[in-house]
């Protein structure tokens, strides 16, 4: 089962030494998941006038809706997919006296 | 199925064994007909990538420079495949748009054609891959891990 990520670690080390800062995306779930319930009938309004004009061959506004809510939710889901499979992303920048860390756990 | 398994199991239905009998004759035979893992498929096991890593290293004119940077990024293969996923949620006039420009680079790649397992084909395929590009300005390595 795919789980989204639980913590990002950033680590910056200048000429002191500092500790690193761990940052809990696992908060930010639930927030995003508000957010998204909160903005998806803007979401829909937006994907069906874009769906419905953006068209060649015009659609009707009942299948423009259906395209629409397919469409959005398969959005929602490939996005749901890129945020899970960011785990074990690890970025880090170094010169001579500074580093930059970063690491997604 | 060996024939000795289809020999226990036709003696069952004629009942000429009962079905603890037959369990524990086909509990012996099992270590036996169980197919062998060969060393080339617990190497492709082993070998299946996890990551895509990229390093950026100060080339040799600039070993001893002090603001020379060191870059390194290590990208989960998973990545790779969500990302692809992504490409099926192109209008189709994008995708088109893209694959002109790549065919005009001389690059003949239709997105439409990438299924999942070729991906996952590919994947595996860059088990042993290994990039080093040398300059007097920097070392760039590619590898998996």
């Amino acid at each position: 089962m795919k789980r989204p990520p639980m913590l990002m670690h950033v680590k910056i080390h200048g000429k002191k030494r500092r500790p690193g800062l761990w940052l809990p995306l696992f908060l930010l779930v639930p927030l995003a998941l508000v957010l998204l319930i909160v903005l998806s009938p803007l979401i829909l309004l937006a994907v069906i006038i874009l769906r419905v004009s953006g068209r060649r061959k015009r659609l009707s506004p009942v299948t423009g809706a259906v395209f629409g809510v397919l469409c959005s939710m398969r959005s929602i889901r490939a996005a749901f997919d890129l945020l899970c499979s960011i785990r074990g992303l690890r970025v880090d920048v170094s010169s001579h006296n500074e580093r930059v860390h970063i690491s997604v756990i | 199925m060996s024939e000795s398994q289809k020999k226990i199991l036709e003696m069952l239905a004629d009942k000429k064994v009962s079905v603890d009998e037959a369990h524990r004759l086909l509990s012996v035979l099992e270590p036996a007909s169980a197919p062998e893992s060969t060393p080339r498929a617990a190497t492709a096991a082993r070998a299946k990538p996890k990551y895509l890593c990229v390093k950026v290293l100060p080339g040799l004119e600039h070993l001893h420079d002090k603001h020379a940077e060191t870059v390194s990024v290590r990208l989960p293969m998973s990545l790779i495949r969500s990302g692809m996923k992504f490409t099926s949620l192109l209008p189709p006039a994008a995708r088109d748009k893209v694959s002109g420009a790549l065919r005009e680079k001389g690059i003949d790649f239709d997105m439409r054609n990438m299924k999942p397992e070729d991906l996952d084909e590919m994947i595996e395929a860059m088990s042993e891959l290994e990039v080093k590009v040398v300059s007097g300005e920097e070392v760039v390595k590619i590898f998996v891990e």
